[in-house]
Formats: structure tokens, C-alpha cells, sequence
């Protein structure tokens, strides 16, 4: 499905095939219609929202919803969100860190880099489930603003 | 359960190689002492005798001095009185001289002193004259010439007095009291001459004495120079080797400080790896977790899909094909999901586990002040209920140790503990808990002990590994409550060690720093 660009673009940044997979099901169980781009590595996200020269530009007008693993093969979820953050084309995206660890440090580090949602891979599958379509049910009312 | 092992494991191996060490420079240090025990009193005795003998020389040799000093006066002494002798002779001789010349008494009164005294005063010298060796032929000699002349002056006198002066003066005429007087007087100057003599050796012998004194003293000077110079030379030496002991020493303690540090170093990087890789480890683990889990989810949902279907158009399907395909969406695609899902909650659970401790471990400790029958107390408050439910008693014997110490930490150890004591209890007989605790040197220390069942002499170290139980396994448990103890006890520098009767009951020692900043710095980060 094509999206105009003012429909939220949802950038996915998970490296487990398995996972991205789970999510996008769920995702779309929930009934969210928008436009899922997966990315396997931290570096490939970033060239495709900052552009090469990480200027920013390709995401000019474009709201974001990011998902975050926060490892990854190349580099730490914190230093993408670092950079996202920093960028001004990309700083009001909109971004939920999705990762296995629970550890109290880590998720008050990613809200003090300005993560918006911290939701941890549980193993209970329903609870699982159910952070995912809550979160599609976000996706479907929000509306992001972007920088002229 | 690896590292909690390997923690135990690297800590005893640097002290016996210093125990050496430090036994050598002890025993240096001995010999150093011991040697200025052996030589300084030596020479000290040696000065001691040296002065002894000075004194004693210098008392005997002036003493001999003072002697002859006396014995020369004397000697002169009794040369004048010889002398004084010869002069009372002549004063006799004037007396009478003066008598026979005018008749007058006044004369007399000298001659007769004299005459009386000179008699006298040779008994009186007599002794001393023999004894400075005058021969007593010459002393019979002189008190014969004495006499001789004093009778002749007397018959001189008489006969003046008698009326008749020429006769007087005919006897003095015949110069026989000249000739007296001349040999009187050779006699006395040969007495004289021995006097003198005698005087003369006694000086000799003095000016020998004190000679010899200024010898002694000298030599003696000379000794005691020599000998604090090698006291001198002897202590120069003995500071300079416990200057060098000392060195020594300053050198081994620094070196030991160097060894220490990078010891502690070591082991802090080893530990910190051991975290490392159990968070990284655990963490991973999860991922494919996840995966298994979703994804039997996702079978689960395919396979209802199946049951579904089967249920609305499966009753045609009463072939063998048509029961097994309904067997298998009823009953072994659950069972086997249902296995599926057990195992990965147990394994999750496990994983879960090993993410608190290794967060344990990293987690930074403060040092707060706890009274620690507080924290006692406040952890058996939050325990209440089961106490009460099973019917436990809790004693806390008098006053538990206060500390400086992380106390997140110690509530974690105490509750595991008293968890413990309240889980494995023996059904058969009502529950006791005694807790103690006392401070010793750097360390506090907190004894929880109960009468429960005990644990088996084989496994008493087991149970501090990760995940490992002992006894009946009919209570839940995961087997990390003990190695989160003893990782927990260990970074407040202690450890916790147990004591068992298998059947009786269990007492726990928790040994602790007493004060956190006593450990090395780079535990508390």
C-alpha cells in the first residue's frame, strides 16, 4: 500500500527476522493500515531517514513512528535514538523502544534520550500481543507534527 | 553458579608467596637487633672496666704520692730538728761563753735550757732517725759527743761558780770543747746528709707515682677514645643496616600495595566480565525466546483455525483420517504447545534469573548506616503472616551489630535467609528462629538459625550454586535465593557460610564488612 506523505510512515529497526515478523502481524491484527518499513541494522535505518549525509531531508514533512530494538548487530538502540533526536527533520518522530531487557537503567536511559514508549518484549505472548495492538491503536489516532 | 565458584577460587592464591617474604624480612630485622644486644653492651662493659681501673690506679698511685709527699716533709722536718739540735749545742756553748766571761746568772739561764732539752731531744729523735736508716752506732756517736761537750761545759760552769775562773777557762783553753763542738757538728751533718737523702728518695718515689698516674690516665684516655670510636662506628653500622631493613621493608609493603591493587583489580575485571557475560548471555538468550514463544502462539491460533474448521465441516469426516486429524488438533497440537509453553516459562524464569543477579552484581552499593536489628526486624514484619500461619518463633538475641553497609543488599540477604528458614521447616515439630549477631575486629556478623530440616553433609556447599536445591524438592523454588546471598554477602566484603544436622536444623552465618569504605574503592565504584 502506498501512503501519502502525510499518513505516520512506521520505521521498523529489529535485526530478529522472528521478531519483526511477530510484530508486524500484530500490528496489523490491531488494524493499523500505515506503511511498515523494516530495517535490520541501525546504519540502514538511519541513511534512509537522515539521508547519507544525514541532513535529515528525506524525512522533511514526513511523521515517523520508530520502533526500536535496542540491540542491534552494528549499534546500540540508544545511539540511533541519540541521532534521531538530534536531527531536526526527525526530533518529533515519535519513537518506542522494543527490547528483552527489564533492566530499570536502561529504560530510564532511553526515556532521558527522549524515547516516548519503553515497552519490553514479554514472554507471555498475550501480553505481548497486547502491547503491540495498544500500540497500533496509538498509531491509528495519533497524529504526529512535523516542522514545516 | 560459575562465577560465585571462581570468586572463591582466585582470592587465597597471592599470600603464601608473601607470607615468605615478610618471614625473611622479620628475620633480617631479628639479626640486626640482635647483634646490637651482642657488641654495644660489650663495650660498654669494656669502658666500665677501663674507668674502674683508672680510678683504681689514681686512687693507689695518689695515695702513693701523698705518702711520699709526707714522708719527704717529714724527712725535712727532721733534718731542721737535727739542725735545731746542733744550734742548741751552740746556744749552750754562747750560754756558757757569756757565764765564765762575767759570772753573771743571766747567762746560765740559756746553757741550762739547752742542757736540759738536747738529751731529751735525742731520745726523741732517735726512732725517727733509725727509721730513715741512720746507723745507731752514729746516733750512740752523737749522744755520746753531746754529752761529752755538755759535761765539759758544766764543769766549767761549776768551777766559775765555785770562785774559780782560770781554772773554767783553763779547760776551755785546752780546746777540748772546740774539738767536741767540730766533731758534734760533722756528726749532725752526716745525719744531715742521710735526712736529705732520704727526703730526696721520698720525692724521686712521688714524682714516680704521679707519673705513673699521668700514664695511666693517658693510656686509659687513649682506650676509651678508641673504644667510642668503635661504638661509634659500630651504631653508624647498625643505623645503617636497620635504615636498610627499613627500606627494605617500605619497599616489600609497596610492592604487596602494588600486588594487592592489581590483584583486586584483576579480579574486579574478571568479575566484571562474568557480569558482563551474564547480562549479554541471558539477554540474548531472550531473543530467540521471544521467538518461540510467538510463533507457538501463532500455531496455536493456526491449529484453532483447524479446530475451528473441523468443528463446523468436519462431521462428514467420520473416516480413521477424518478422528486422528480431529485427535491431533484437539489433542496433540495442544499437549504439545502446552509442553512448549511450560518450558519456556521455566527457562524464561531461569533467565530471569540470572539477570537479577548479574544486575546485582553491577548494581552500585551505598553506604548508609543501618542498625541492623532494625533491618531485622522490619524484614520479619514483611514475613508476619507465614510466621504466624506455620507457627514459627523468632528469637533476636539481644542487639544486633550496626554497620555501614548497602542496605537494599542486606534486606535482600536477610529475607532470603529468613525465607529460606521459614520454608524448609520441619512439619513434624514447631518452628524456632534465633538470630544473632556480633561484631568482631573489622567484621559484623549475623547467625539466623532454625530447627528445620537440615541439609545433607554433601550438599552444604552446593547450595550456594545457581540453581541447585537440596533435600525434598516439594516446596517452589527456582535454586538462586542462596548464590543471590552469597554473591550479595562477597561485595560487602564477607561471605556467608553454613552449618547443618541433617534432621535438626540449619544456622546461616552472614559475615559482613562493618564499614563499606573499608573496601577497596573500586567495589563501591
Amino acid at each position: 500500500m502506498m501512503s501519502s506523505p502525510n499518513t505516520v510512515k512506521i520505521i521498523m529497526i529489529e535485526d530478529d527476522e522472528g521478531h519483526a515478523r511477530l510484530i508486524e502481524k500484530n500490528i496489523r491484527r490491531a488494524g493499523v493500515t500505515n506503511e511498515i518499513v523494516p530495517f535490520v541494522t541501525g546504519g540502514d535505518a538511519l541513511d534512509f531517514m537522515l539521508g547519507k549525509d544525514g541532513s535529515g531531508e528525506p524525512s522533511r514533512g514526513q511523521p515517523i513512528l520508530i520502533l526500536l530494538d535496542l540491540n542491534l548487530p552494528d549499534m546500540s538502540g540508544l545511539d540511533i535514538l541519540q541521532k534521531v533526536k538530534a536531527n531536526e527533520h526527525t526530533r518529533r518522530a515519535m519513537v518506542i523502544v522494543l527490547t528483552t531487557t527489564d533492566d530499570p537503567r536502561e529504560i530510564a536511559r532511553c526515556y532521558d534520550l527522549g524515547a516516548n514508549v519503553y515497552v519490553s518484549k514479554p514472554m507471555q505472548y498475550d501480553k505481548f500481543v497486547h502491547a503491540i495492538q495498544q500500540l497500533g491503536m496509538f498509531v491509528a489516532v495519533m497524529k504526529i507534527p512535523e516542522v514545516e | 553458579m560459575r562465577f560465585a565458584k571462581r570468586d572463591g577460587d582466585t582470592h587465597p592464591i597471592s599470600l603464601p608467596c608473601r607470607t615468605i617474604r615478610w618471614r625473611d624480612i622479620v628475620l633480617s630485622m631479628l639479626i640486626n637487633i640482635k647483634s646490637i644486644f651482642k657488641s654495644i653492651p660489650t663495650i660498654l662493659a669494656m669502658g666500665a672496666v677501663i674507668l674502674l681501673v683508672v680510678v683504681l690506679g689514681a686512687l693507689y698511685f695518689s695515695g702513693r704520692a701523698s705518702e711520699e709527699a709526707d714522708l719527704a716533709v717529714d724527712a725535712s722536718r727532721l733534718n731542721s730538728r737535727v739542725l735545731r739540735l746542733l744550734s742548741s749545742a751552740q746556744d749552750a756553748e754562747t750560754g756558757q761563753r757569756g757565764y765564765l766571761l762575767t759570772g753573771d746568772d743571766r747567762y746560765l739561764a740559756p746553757f741550762s735550757a739547752s742542757a736540759k732539752a738536747i738529751p731529751s731531744e735525742i731520745a726523741a729523735l732517735t726512732p725517727h732517725l733509725l727509721a730513715i736508716g741512720v746507723p745507731q752506732a752514729s746516733l750512740d756517736h752523737l749522744k755520746r759527743l753531746t754529752e761529752q761537750k755538755l759535761s765539759e761545759m758544766q764543769r766549767t760552769v761549776d768551777l766559775r761558780a765555785a770562785g774559780d775562773p782560770s781554772g773554767a777557762i783553763a779547760i776551755v783553753r785546752s780546746n777540748v770543747g772546740i774539738s767536741l763542738m767540730d766533731e758534734l757538728r760533722d756528726q749532725i751533718d752526716k745525719i744531715q746528709d742521710r735526712g736529705s737523702e732520704n727526703s730526696s728518695e721520698h720525692i724521686a718515689a712521688l714524682k714516680t707515682s704521679t707519673t705513673s698516674l699521668s700514664a695511666i690516665i693517658a693510656v686509659s684516655a687513649a682506650l676509651l677514645v678508641a673504644l667510642a670510636a668503635g661504638a661509634m662506628k659500630l651504631i653508624y653500622d647498625n643505623h645503617r643496616q636497620v635504615e636498610a631493613a627499613r627500606q627494605q621493608l617500605a619497599d616489600a609493603n609497596e610492592s604487596l600495595e602494588e600486588t594487592v591493587t592489581s590483584r583486586t583489580q584483576g579480579l574486579q575485571r574478571a568479575n566484571d566480565e562474568l557480569q558482563a557475560y551474564a547480562y549479554i548471555v541471558s539477554h540474548d538468550l531472550r531473543a530467540p525466546l521471544v521467538n518461540i514463544m510467538g510463533f507457538t502462539e501463532e500455531l496455536d491460533r493456526a491449529s484453532q483455525v483447524f479446530k475451528d474448521y473441523l468443528a463446523k465441516h468436519g462431521d462428514g469426516l467420520a473416516t480413521l483420517e477424518g478422528s486422528a486429524a480431529r485427535e491431533a488438533v484437539e489433542t496433540d497440537i495442544p499437549e504439545a504447545l502446552g509442553f512448549i509453553r511450560s518450558s519456556m516459562r521455566r527457562m524464561d524464569n531461569l533467565i530471569t534469573q540470572i539477570l537479577v543477579l548479574a544486575r546485582a552484581g553491577n548494581r552500585e552499593l551505598h553506604r548508609d548506616p543501618i542498625k541492623l536489628t532494625e533491618l531485622v526486624d522490619d524484614t520479619l514484619a514483611t514475613l508476619r503472616h507465614r510466621l504466624d500461619e506455620a507457627g514459627i518463633e523468632v528469637a533476636v538475641e539481644g542487639i544486633l551489630p550496626e554497620v555501614y553497609s548497602d542496605r537494599l543488599a542486606l534486606q535482600q540477604i536477610m529475607g532470603n535467609l529468613l525465607d529460606n528458614a521459614i520454608k524448609y521447616m520441619d512439619a513434624s515439630r514447631r518452628g524456632t528462629i534465633a538470630i544473632e549477631g556480633r561484631r568482631h575486629g573489622m567484621f559484623a556478623s549475623v547467625e539466623i538459625s532454625d530447627n528445620g530440616r537440615g541439609i545433607a553433609e554433601g550438599d552444604r556447599e552446593r547450595i550456594f550454586e545457581l540453581f541447585r536445591r537440596s533435600g525434598r524438592q516439594d516446596m517452589p523454588g527456582d535454586g538462586v535465593g542462596l548464590a543471590h546471598v552469597r554473591a550479595l554477602a562477597r561485595r560487602l566484603g564477607g561471605d556467608v557460610t553454613v552449618r547443618s544436622e541433617l534432621g535438626q536444623g540449619t544456622t546461616f552465618e552472614v559475615k559482613i564488612a562493618a564499614d563499606l569504605a573499608r573496601l577497596k574503592r573500586e567495589d563501591l565504584k
